[in-house]
């Protein structure tokens, strides 16, 4: 195992402990371990955004992905300083709501680029997994439709609350279409590296939803009462911007290393 | 000559598709003089590791024939 991966698994790990082993998941020192995790992973992309221009489909691609982490990272923030640092509580819903929301279309726009450059040909694909793919993004679309969509109207809050709620149905919604795009593309790469990225992006976005499905359309009355098992959830959203981190540091490492193998050449050369 | 400046640049198109504009420029100093069998083993090595064979297979194809090689 790689010596990086075992880096991030680590971090993850202690967040766990930390979770189980305290009293109150919802305290303080927790949030703010929580609270690391999506802001790092909009800095690391941050850092890898500079690797990419906007000039061609993949550069277009990465450049998306990454600015949806940026806006998770930066509702995750204001949450996190609303939440704890402003009294009274602040309005409902929130600004990080806007940016947890736009997040999801900017991920959209970014897979749809990377499929459009994977230039996928659907009659190649393995028929056994695109089978596969399909079934499970379809029992996936038809319950967060009902549940996350159909169900998150309530005609007891204004129009602006209902907008937010059903908005992250939608977005949930673009989660699923982006894993399964993400899974056709990683197999139009074969082994290549290019193909693990895209691997590993579709298992964060995956473990994202799953926390998403389980917090909105299941368990947010236990979650907001900090009842255990259910604030677990929160280990799946760690989890996933740990993975997404971890895909989106690999891919840049990767082509800098392309780059300076060349540059060493050059030297050598010269 | 011609035909390997068409290569080369064409191979830089495809480095740049992949791996950005920067990875682009410091191959063009690399492939800079270079005859087209040292630029299409590069291209290779480089393609298959990130794209996997296939995919690497179809890219350089294109681009061999955009080079008319």
């Amino acid at each position: 195992m790689k010596a990086r991966k075992i880096i991030f698994l680590a971090i993850f790990l202690v967040f766990v402990a930390a979770n189980v082993l305290s009293p109150k998941t919802q305290s303080l020192p927790i949030y703010t371990i929580y609270t690391v995790f999506p802001v790092a992973a909009a800095l690391i992309g941050l850092y890898a955004s500079k690797m990419y221009k906007f000039n061609n489909a993949n550069g277009r691609a990465m450049l998306l992905i990454i600015g949806g982490l940026l806006c998770w990272g930066i509702a995750e923030f204001i949450g996190y300083i609303s939440d704890n640092f402003i009294t009274p509580p602040t309005m409902d819903p929130q600004i990080s709501d806007f940016f947890f929301l736009l997040a999801y279309p900017v991920f959209g726009a970014g897979v749809y680029q990377g499929f459009i450059a994977a230039e996928i040909k659907l009659k190649q694909i393995n028929k056994s997994l695109l089978t596969a793919v399909l079934s499970a993004s379809l029992v996936l679309t038809a319950w967060v439709a009902y549940f996350g969509v159909y169900q998150a109207y309530d005609p007891t809050v204004d129009l602006l609350k209902n907008a937010v709620n059903i908005g992250y149905g939608v977005g949930d919604l673009i989660l699923v279409i982006v894993s399964t795009l993400m899974i056709l593309v990683a197999e139009e790469y074969g082994n290549g590296k290019l193909a693990a990225f895209w691997k590993t992006m579709a298992l964060g976005f995956f473990v994202f939803l799953i926390g998403d499905i389980l917090y909105f359309t299941m368990y947010w009355e236990q979650y907001s009462k900090d009842l255990k098992p259910y604030v677990y959830i929160d280990l799946l959203w760690t989890a996933a911007y740990t993975v997404l981190a971890y895909g989106v540091l690999e891919n840049y490492l990767h082509i800098f290393e392309v780059q300076n193998k060349i540059r060493l050449k050059l030297q050598q050369r010269q | 000559m011609d035909q390997v400046s068409r290569l080369h640049t064409a191979a830089l198109g495809l480095i740049s598709k992949y791996f950005g504009q920067t990875t682009a420029e410091v191959y063009d100093q690399f492939f800079s003089g270079e005859p087209d069998s040292v630029i299409t083993t590069s291209i290779n090595e480089i393609m298959v590791d990130y794209i996997g064979q296939e995919k690497a297979n179809y890219e350089i194809s294109k681009i061999m024939e955009q080079s008319n090689l």
